[in-house]
């Protein structure tokens, strides 16, 4: 991941968020995704990807369905009640969190 | 659309396996994941033969593959740990453990009336929950039991260099030897849940 300490921290909420959108997603789907949307600045390798998946997983936020496709099995992970709830929070924390660093960095432009 | 042949998938399957990535859950989604960024680059416009595009792209990301492959992983040995604990206190767990622990007070005092016999049938209960995996899965492994294999195995080391310090017969011993039996039920327990669980969500394979 590019600037990897910068994002580290709101890597569960990049995937939260990207799961909110849509109804499941496997692994490199979410890398893919990413890139895409961030135009390649934003590369998540499959070492913090993974990690960050089974985490949210094991915290119940994320479900699991396995599907056979094309000669292999896929694992798409996709949002529980309990995750759809967290993923609200999580993004309000975040908006918080852009905000604050806005008034730091350049108090000028900051909204309040 | 270019999409690999089932032997392609078989390839990358071997190739992670002799990577030293054994685990069936981790490997799944790892096969996938190369899988794809393979059928993508072919379908990008690298018109070379499925096995120079895998070679290129392993040459560029198997030491990231391979660090997720690791055999024990705090993560997961954390995750293990939490199961453990939930269930040490549960109902079946404590029964369990009752009636293990009777029975080794019963084989203790009327029967054999040795140490090394009553520190060996811990020993064996832990074999037996150990082999179970292997028989009910087919010798497949998983991330979780095989950690929960190595919590098991720290367990009774330090339980059993405990039995080693205190006087044979005495009430430590049998305080001891009621934990360990505890333990053996709880891990008997937690591996029940965590085959059930793996069988159920990779039926497919």
């Amino acid at each position: 991941m590019s600037n990897s300490k910068l994002y580290k921290g709101s890597l569960n909420t990049i995937i939260l968020k990207l799961l909110e959108e849509s109804d499941k997603m496997y692994g490199y789907e979410i890398t893919q995704k990413v890139k895409e949307i961030t135009k390649g600045e934003l590369n998540i390798t499959e070492g913090a990807l993974y990690p960050a998946l089974h985490k949210l997983e094991a915290e119940g936020l994320l479900d699991v369905e396995m599907q056979k496709v094309d000669n292999r099995v896929r694992k798409y992970y996709k949002l529980t009640e309990k995750g759809t709830k967290e993923t609200a929070n999580r993004l309000s924390e975040l908006e918080e969190y852009i905000r604050t660093m806005q008034t730091i960095i350049n108090p000028k432009w900051s909204i309040s | 659309m270019k999409k690999l042949t089932k032997e392609d998938i078989q390839f990358i399957d071997r190739y992670l396996s002799n990577s030293g990535i054994h685990y069936e859950d981790v490997k799944i989604e790892l096969i996938d994941h190369v899988a794809s960024a393979i059928e993508c680059r072919m379908n990008n416009g690298d018109e070379r033969t499925f096995y120079y595009v895998f070679k290129e792209y392993m040459i560029e990301n198997k030491a990231l593959l391979e660090k997720q492959g690791k055999p024990y992983q705090w993560k997961t040995l954390k995750s293990v740990l939490k199961m453990f604990i939930s269930n040490l206190f549960s109902i079946k767990s404590l029964i369990g453990g009752l009636l293990l622990f009777i029975g080794l007070w019963f084989f203790n005092n009327f029967l054999y009336e040795k140490y090394t016999f009553t520190a060996l049938s811990i020993s064996w209960t832990l074999f037996i929950i150990s082999i179970i995996p292997f028989v009910k899965l087919r010798k497949k492994k998983y991330s979780f039991i095989g950690n929960l294999l190595l919590f098991d195995a720290l367990l009774y080391y330090l339980g059993f260099c405990f039995l080693d310090t205190v006087e044979y017969n005495s009430t430590a011993f049998y305080i001891a030897l009621c934990m360990l039996s505890l333990f053996c039920a709880t891990s008997f327990k937690t591996m029940s849940y965590l085959i059930t669980f793996y069988k159920k969500r990779f039926q497919l394979i």
